[in-house]
């Protein structure tokens, strides 16, 4: 038997024993190597089996959805998406140049972990035609405390080491975008009631697209599992637009773990101190406009009293 | 008395016949004990204690191993319970060297697996001695890190050794063996970017360079 000098000789049902136990990015990497390598790894068995892994929700999902397929799946809602602006200047514009369809509806596959370990999945689907849908503020709930009692597993969770994973489908388009920020990017204690808020959310343009999680003490760790979209002054947006936004992040180019999510971080800080920086302005043009008030009213009224007194 | 010496001489005359017949019939291993009593020896222990197995490499080298280390490979499994293996089993595909370290394998995780059993029991015995419950999980537990640390050392092999014992390992079916050595091939190709995979393996690269280039814009999220 010839000695075998590289991986190449390795069979074909080896080489994909070995594919088999490589995560995500590794495997595209490994595809880029050579040609064999590349068909190899294209298996969508393999990428299949890392999409359930990585996402348990997706076993929840009902068979007969037009669904994209695993590996472009994957590469869709791992990475962290883009804002147009910067991708464009990094010459990485979306290749599509037809102006997108509106969002009809949306799947979400929802995945709160906690070290690690999956604790809460659901999968839900979104009907987004209804006038009412349009216009109210956008919101989708995965766990809603006053319709279905929590059922997340019984363990005392520390907030700050949940990761969540918001995948939202559009299965008319084939695409698909992680929107959590996936480690949180705010923790708020109520002092009240003693539950504890955590915010994972993602920059697109001038909103901010926020997945959070309500969970306490006790039997039902997990309370509450949302999506909403705000503007730049904490104003929930309304459905309609919201599609839209959301449109655009599935459109829009990704960016991968290591610097995707130091880039996503950096968004949502300077986001959150444009916000602060609008409402410091506006309190001051509040406090001018009402000294101003003020100071016309003294004004007029010492005028008066000069005219009553001098005539 | 002329009939009774006759009746003795009859019987020690078939008596005889008997055991030249019953020499006879098992002819095979009358020469085995003549022309090898190593060989002898060891069938004789045979019956007594563990059973041997040779194993013929391609390059011509035997290597006699107990039944139970062979039983690790399910193609020897196989062919041990179709009677094959009165003779040795040849072993085309695999050279003395990959072959002793296979054997080296099997023989240790057969030995680990033997021994569980052995120390449960004396830690059990141990803890209802010292009355102390936290002692006998620990010490069913150290072995297993034991192996682990064991099967580490056992793979930092060159590439070529490696890839050829993930060879064997799949010729000789040993579910283990070849567990550790993908796991060992797919660690060394994670956290790598392309260029250092192309580097670590010898891979060339046969795309060109507008495959190249489409094939980079669709997995660009996976090297950021």
């Amino acid at each position: 038997m010839a000695m075998a000098a590289t991986i190449e000789d390795l069979h074909e049902d080896v080489l994909a024993l070995v594919l088999r136990r490589l995560d995500g990015p590794s495997l595209a990497a490994a595809s880029c190597a050579s040609a064999r390598l590349r068909g190899l790894s294209g298996d969508p068995a393999i990428w299949r089996d890392l999409c359930l892994a990585t996402w348990p929700s997706l076993r929840l999902l009902p068979l007969p959805l037009p669904l994209p397929p695993p590996q472009s799946l994957f590469s869709d809602a791992f990475p962290f998406p883009r804002c147009r602006a910067q991708a464009q200047a990094q010459g990485q514009s979306p290749p599509r140049g037809v102006p997108p369809r509106p969002l009809r509806g949306l799947i979400s596959a929802v995945d709160l972990y906690h070290r690690g370990a999956p604790v809460f999945s659901r999968v839900l689907e979104t009907r987004a035609a209804s006038p009412w849908f349009l216009g109210s503020p956008f919101r989708i709930d995965a766990l809603d405390p006053k319709h279905e009692a929590p059922s997340a597993a019984a363990i005392s969770i520390s907030p700050g080491e949940l990761t969540l994973s918001w995948i939202v489908i559009d299965p008319a388009r084939g695409r698909a975008v992680n929107l959590s920020s996936r480690r949180p990017v705010r923790v708020d204690r109520h002092w009240f009631t003693g539950e504890t808020l955590v915010r994972f959310a993602t920059v697109v343009r001038e909103f901010s697209v926020t997945a959070a999680v309500t969970c306490g003490e006790g039997e039902d760790p997990v309370r509450e599992v949302s999506l909403v979209v705000e503007d730049a002054d904490g104003i929930g947006v309304s459905g309609g637009e919201s599609l839209g936004i959301i449109g655009e992040a599935l459109e829009g180019a990704r960016r991968g773990r290591g610097r995707g999510e130091e880039e996503a971080n950096r968004r949502y800080d300077e986001f959150m101190r444009r916000r602060k920086r609008r409402k410091e302005s506006k309190a001051r043009r509040e406090g001018l406009v009402d000294f101003l008030c003020t100071a016309v009213g003294a004004a007029v009224s010492l005028a008066f009293l000069l005219l009553v007194a001098l005539g | 008395m002329n009939s009774l010496s006759l009746r003795i001489f009859l019987f020690f005359f078939v008596s005889s016949l008997s055991r030249v017949w019953s020499l006879q019939a098992t002819p095979r291993l009358r020469s085995i004990d003549r022309s090898d009593p190593i060989r002898s020896m060891a069938s004789a222990a045979a019956t007594t204690t563990k059973k041997m197995i040779t194993l013929k490499s391609s390059d011509g080298e035997e290597f006699e191993v107990e039944e139970a280390v062979a039983m690790e490979s399910q193609t020897i499994r196989h062919m041990i319970e179709d009677d094959c293996a009165e003779n040795g089993i040849p072993l085309p595909n695999v050279t003395s060297k990959i072959l002793s370290k296979v054997i080296e394998y099997c023989k240790k995780h057969v030995d680990a697996a033997a021994k569980p059993s052995d120390e449960a029991g004396a830690a059990a015995a141990a803890a209802a001695a010292a009355a102390a419950g936290g002692g006998g999980g620990k010490a069913s537990a150290v072995p297993e890190d034991d192996l682990k640390a064991w099967d580490a050392e056992f793979v930092k092999v060159d590439q070529t050794t490696l890839f050829d014992l993930i060879l064997a390992a799949n010729y000789l079916n040993i579910k283990g063996l070849l567990d550790l050595t993908c796991q060992t091939v797919a660690d060394m190709i994670k956290g790598k970017t392309p260029e250092e995979i192309r580097k670590t393996f010898n891979i060339k690269n046969d795309f060109t360079p507008e495959e190249e280039e489409e094939i980079r814009r669709e997995n660009q999220w996976a090297f950021e």
